[in-house]
């Protein structure tokens, strides 16, 4: 029942209805009617996350999170497949491995709200594999989750003021993307879509970000707990609940409990018509978002020189990023501090080109060699730039403009310069580009005869008639 | 100290930590203990009590299919028998705990649906002693209220900081994964938005069991080891600021000196909001002491009323929340049952014609004044006036009874012989006598128990 005792005077209803437009969307959004570039897309953002998540399948989050996993399935069993290791789970389980691996690496994507990536994909995939869904099905679940997740995430995101003081809630927001695959692909109607948006809302964690303040490494499980969250929700409301309607609409109910200045517009802007899967960032290396295209330049440097990391006087970062050059004399506290700093992620890449779960092993970081090249990158002389301010760019189309300078100890000098880097909407890498990093994501869990089946099999899932027989591909 | 950008300059966190790692059974006060068992022991009971509505049924199963693997579990899923993992346990007996709203209340919610419940299984799974249960159920109480007094939210996000200290004790942690854990619970508390309570929602029950569900992966994810995230009640950005306020002297207030569980929790005597308690006794009080037809009452007057829960419905109620919230309900539904139970929620009541009919004829007679979120503080301090209930009946009569509260509120709490009767009333449709007398013999000498296990396999 659409009920809201706070609205007496408008027969208990909120007087708008984005909660009940959204949801529409979400149970009427066909295969047919998604243009063939979104379907594209969508399967490329397939592809990476489940190569970014095959690669992180040896980093220690992965086998903690499925110790838990098996845990709490009793075993194993089930209907759907954990991520990595091949094992039958129930759902609610395999999210929280598959949604905790997606971001282990920090390798999936960025978009203008966080990694959506990392929620809508395991769980479009695993309802899918639970439901006996087609490719067809996955694909327009994949396309739904991405549309309603990022009008939501956008009409709450903070504005300077409550980034600066509270934070940025990325993880909050993740639960919509985590919701809306399943409820479509359980083929619950609108007005069920609607109490699971709800009951979303209602479980929004805080939008602290306290995983950034500390530099844990918690911050990858966090998308595994909203992937679980998903389905939990999603089979409470299948079974049947009462009321909790229209929470979007009802600012108590979420925009004011979560956001200072909520910009609710953005519920249905351009919704059923202009594709906002098409914005998001895939990233090209496993690292933060504003780590990226520094990484690329020295790669790109490197690669063109033949230079090595002995080579190296010092590499000028220019302008650097606040909050993402450290490099300390002891090395990192967490995989998350390595993954955010622009001096280690460059160290390791000139040591290690190919990236990968290597990057990050405790002794990566502490290693006194990556430590010490680590520490000949250094910030250039214009002001740093600020993650927020970066942000407000990025939703804007443009993306902060790097020049790197490479001094070798020999005296030359190599200059890059780049803003949008491959993997940026306006830079999108090819199928070709996606195939390759995909075999290079897969190349610890895969030969190369595997890798190239999985290719196929994820390029032409728009083929398939049932999930449920790709698990193959999973580990 | 782990990596933090900002500095910390208290050690509240800290604290509570230290005090969750150094509280010992010994040296809690004997009415304290007493007071811990009867909880349990309430608690257990509405919580099976409530198995035979639908919505349990429902969490039942979504439970057994998270634990779908071929191990046996490690818990029993309660009012069902059946073996599962800890998890899937926590999700039902959690969303059982607040099903009928017939636990407790504080000013800051429920905290016995996640306490009682996260120390019953945990103490199941760990095979703990009965004191260790009793003193993790007093720690429970202590920090959760203490954390929820510092910061208005969502009254089931608190529920992850009764369930964190249980189990934390039962598994005797380090203090500096404690710490930690207690930065994931800050991560994942919920924002201060109360959808349920606006749209009237039974999903309540669910954001229990989601709770109790969450903090068992929360505790895992900090004992198999985690960097960082320290301090989380210290630091200046985090959990505290996105509450409705933030008061974090609460945090540590009095902690190991004045046991807030004995001051602040309110044991309901009704299956029913905090607000409707009194009217729902009165109204039982009324029937059964003059043993009238509720068929032949012309109108009931009620004064003062409550506002904000005096709520009719011409055709009855769908949502269990909705009718558990309604004063005029759950005084007819009294009525008519004067014994509680579950069957005030079966839908067949709540949208019974008699009961229906009888809900319209409750007036309110003006209502008690409000003063913002003071309402409920000052219900649990005993401030609320004394309210009147008159029964018109058909031919003239009235009946008139009063009470400025119900049994079970701090200043008026149930006895011991109050408390067996209730459980066995609550559990009568669901376990045998036999069962039953176990349950309360072993609750009452839980201090003597050494596998505290044993309660679990009763509770089916």
């Amino acid at each position: 029942m659409r009920y809201n005792r706070f609205y007496k005077d408008n027969s208990f209803i909120p007087p708008t209805d984005y909660t009940q437009q959204l949801s529409e969307y979400t149970a009427g959004l066909t295969f047919e009617e998604i243009p063939p570039a979104v379907i594209e897309r969508a399967k490329m953002i397939l592809l990476q996350t489940i190569g970014v998540s095959l690669a992180a399948r040896e980093m220690p989050a992965a086998e903690k999170v499925h110790r838990m996993a098996l845990e709490a399935n009793s075993g194993t069993g089930g209907r759907t497949t954990a991520w990595g290791t091949g094992e039958k789970l129930s759902a609610a389980n395999a999210a929280l491995v598959a949604g905790t691996i997606s971001d282990a690496l920090d390798w999936e994507d960025c978009s203008w709200t966080g990694h959506p990536s990392a929620a809508i994909i395991p769980c479009s995939w695993i309802a899918a594999e639970e439901r006996h869904k087609s490719g067809r099905d996955l694909l327009t679940a994949i396309v739904a989750g991405y549309e309603v997740y990022q009008r939501i995430a956008m009409a709450v995101q903070p504005d300077r003021e409550q980034w600066n003081v509270k934070g940025w809630g990325l993880t909050s927001w993740q639960i919509f993307g985590a919701i809306i695959p399943v409820v479509k692909l359980y083929g619950l109607d609108s007005d069920k879509i609607n109490q699971s948006i709800g009951l979303g809302c209602e479980c929004s964690t805080i939008p602290t970000a306290y995983h950034a303040v500390t530099m844990s490494d918690f911050y990858h499980y966090e998308h595994g707990y909203r992937a679980r969250d998903g389905f939990l929700i999603a089979k409470s409301i299948e079974k049947g609940i009462h009321n909790q309607m229209d929470a979007l609409d009802a600012p108590m109910c979420y925009t004011a409990a979560i956001c200072e200045h909520p910009d609710t517009s953005w519920f249905t802007k351009d919704l059923g018509t202009k594709y906002l899967i098409m914005e998001t960032l895939m990233k090209h290396w496993p690292a933060n978002m504003w780590v990226q295209t520094s990484a690329e330049l020295v790669h790109d440097i490197a690669a063109q020189n033949h230079l090595t990391p002995s080579d190296i006087e010092s590499i000028i970062i220019d302008p650097p990023v606040a909050e993402r050059m450290w490099a300390p004399d002891d090395g990192f506290s967490s995989i998350t501090h390595a993954q955010f700093s622009i001096p280690f992620v460059i160290a390791s890449l000139l040591y290690n080109p190919v990236p990968g779960a290597s990057w990050y092993t405790a002794g990566q970081m502490k290693s006194p060699e990556i430590i010490a090249l680590a520490k000949r990158v250094k910030a250039g002389t214009s002001p740093a730039d600020s993650p927020l301010t970066g942000f407000l760019d990025f939703r804007k189309g443009n993306f902060p403009l790097k020049t790197v300078r490479v001094l070798t100890k020999d005296g030359s000098e190599f200059i890059g310069k780049m803003d949008c880097h491959p993997g940026h909407p306006s830079n999108m890498m090819s199928r070709e580009q996606f195939c390759e990093r995909f075999r290079v994501q897969t190349r610890s869990a895969f030969n190369d005869e595997k890798a190239n089946q999985a290719i196929d099999a994820l390029v032409n899932i728009e083929n398939c008639e049932d999930i449920a027989g790709l698990s193959w591909l999973l580990s | 100290m782990g990596f933090n950008y900002h500095e910390i300059t208290t050690d509240k966190t800290k604290q509570l930590c230290e005090y969750i790692k150094n509280l010992q059974f010994e040296d809690i006060p004997p009415a304290v203990i007493e007071r811990a068992k009867m909880n349990i022991l309430h608690t257990i009971g509405v919580s099976l009590c409530s198995s035979e509505l639908k919505q349990i049924q429902d969490v039942l199963a979504i439970s057994r299919e998270l634990s779908s693997g071929h191990d046996k579990g490690v818990a029993t899923l309660w009012a069902d028998g059946s073996k599962v993992s800890w998890e899937a346990a926590a999700l039902a007996a959690g969303t059982m705990g607040d099903m009928l709203d017939w636990e407790d209340c504080s000013v800051t919610g429920h905290p016995s649906a996640g306490v009682i419940q996260a120390a019953v299984i945990g103490s199941e799974v760990l095979k703990k002693s009965g004191r260790d249960l009793l003193t993790a159920v007093v720690a429970g109480y202590e920090v959760y209220q203490r954390v929820a007094l510092a910061g208005r939210a969502n009254i089931v996000g608190f529920n992850i900081f009764g369930c964190l200290p249980v189990m934390m004790k039962l598994m005797d942690m380090d203090t500096l994964k404690m710490n930690q854990a207690f930065g994931i619970g800050t991560a994942c508390a919920i924002i201060p938005a109360n959808v349920h309570e606006a749209t009237m929602s039974d999903s309540l029950n669910y954001l229990y069991g989601y709770r109790a569900e969450n903090t068992i992966t929360m505790l895992k994810t900090a004992l198999l080891g985690i960097e960082n995230m320290e301090d989380a009640f210290d630091d200046p950005s985090a959990y505290l600021l996105h509450m409705g306020y933030h008061e974090p002297e609460w945090l540590t207030r009095n902690l190991g000196e004045e046991y807030f569980m004995m001051s602040m929790i309110l044991i309901k005597h009704w299956p029913a909001n905090v607000f409707v308690q009194t009217y729902a006794e009165l109204a039982a009080r009324l029937v059964k002491k003059y043993q009238y037809n509720p068929d032949d009452v012309q109108e009931i007057i009620i004064h003062p009323s409550v506002e904000f829960r005096h709520w009719y419905s011409r055709t009855g109620f769908d949502s269990v929340t909705q009718a558990e919230f309604s004063i005029p309900y759950c005084t007819a539904c009294a009525m008519y049952h004067p014994e509680p139970g579950a069957v005030w929620y079966h839908p067949e009541t709540m949208k019974d014609p008699k009961i229906v009919t009888l809900m319209n004829k409750v007036k309110a007679d003006g209502f008690v004044k409000m003063e913002g979120n003071k309402f409920i503080k000052d219900l649990i301090e005993g401030k609320h006036p004394e309210k009147f209930m008159t029964v018109r009946m058909q031919d003239g009569t009235e009946y008139t009874e009063s009470l400025f509260t119900h049994p079970g509120h701090p200043h008026y709490m149930l006895t011991r012989e109050e408390f067996i009767e209730n459980f066995r009333s609550q559990t009568k449709y669901v376990l045998t006598e036999e069962k039953q007398e176990a349950i309360i013999d072993l609750v009452l000498h839980l201090e003597n128990c050494r596998d505290a296990s044993n309660l679990a396999e009763l509770l089916y």
